[in-house]
């Protein structure tokens, strides 16, 4: 089992929560699921930036088992078969509708109408940080890394950590 | 581990299935459903804290607990016809 540590992110609640939020907003740009963070940093960035309704948020760790997790970000054989996936299912999605879909409706649908959620338990997948804790300007030479889980059972553990002002 | 070539497959499947009209009027349903959640929000229900409910009692009662004046009824002659 290969199990990592990630973070979730979430309004600070008049209880605690003992299992992350289900997540099937249009900001779940990698499909319905349940998000975490791979790094701390960006867990509280987010908390920051998006979690606006109440003064505080919360962070808290899971333990989560990655063995069937598409890894998009650390495995290249993953990454460049992502990539032409995406790619085919975008082009067929245009040509069949003429419409462009968007970067959750392609997540959906690869998940959902070709079953993928089947056989895997989510994807891990990195775009640049927005954060200030790079140490030079510009220069996004971290990974801002976000895994969407889609099967409860690959989270193996949840904890709260801390809530922090925003 | 996960089998790359099962789900390229499946995803092959999905695609040659669709129609112009089953394709788009799934897109139309998720835009549909995107629209409503930002409209309404999804909502969730949240386990108020003990302390919470205890303040919101308080001010209530409170609120409600110094009725001893009279309430002043006019009488109805007294009312004027609105213009």
């Amino acid at each position: 089992m290969e199990e990592r540590i990630m973070y979730h992110t979430q309004e600070c609640r008049a209880t605690r929560m003992t299992w992350p939020a289900y997540c099937e907003s249009n900001m779940a740009w990698l499909g319905d699921g349940y998000y975490f963070w791979y790094e701390e940093v960006d867990a509280v960035h987010w908390g920051r930036k998006s979690k606006k309704r109440r003064d505080k948020f919360e962070v808290y760790k899971s333990n989560i088992d990655c063995s069937k997790v598409l890894d998009t970000v650390f495995d290249e054989e993953s990454y460049l078969f992502w990539k032409r996936q995406i790619e085919k299912a975008a082009k067929a999605i245009m040509k069949i509708t003429m419409v462009k879909p968007s970067l959750k409706e392609l997540n959906q649908y690869i998940k959902e109408k070709a079953s993928w959620k089947d056989d895997m338990d989510g994807i891990m997948f990195a775009d640049l940080p927005f954060s200030e804790d790079l140490l030079v300007e510009e220069y996004n030479y971290r990974k801002r890394i976000q895994l969407a889980v889609y099967k409860k059972e690959a989270i193996k553990s949840f904890e709260f950590m801390y809530d922090m002002g925003r | 581990m996960i089998d790359f070539k099962k789900l390229a497959d499946k995803l092959d499947k999905a695609l040659a299935e669709e129609t112009k009209e089953s394709l788009t009027s799934w897109l139309e349903d998720q835009r549909k459903m995107c629209s409503i959640t930002n409209i309404y929000g999804k909502g969730s229900t949240e386990e108020l804290s003990a302390q919470l409910l205890q303040s919101y009692q308080k001010q209530t009662f409170d609120s409600t607990n110094s009725n001893d004046s009279e309430l002043d009824v006019t009488p109805s002659t007294e009312y004027q016809m609105a213009a």
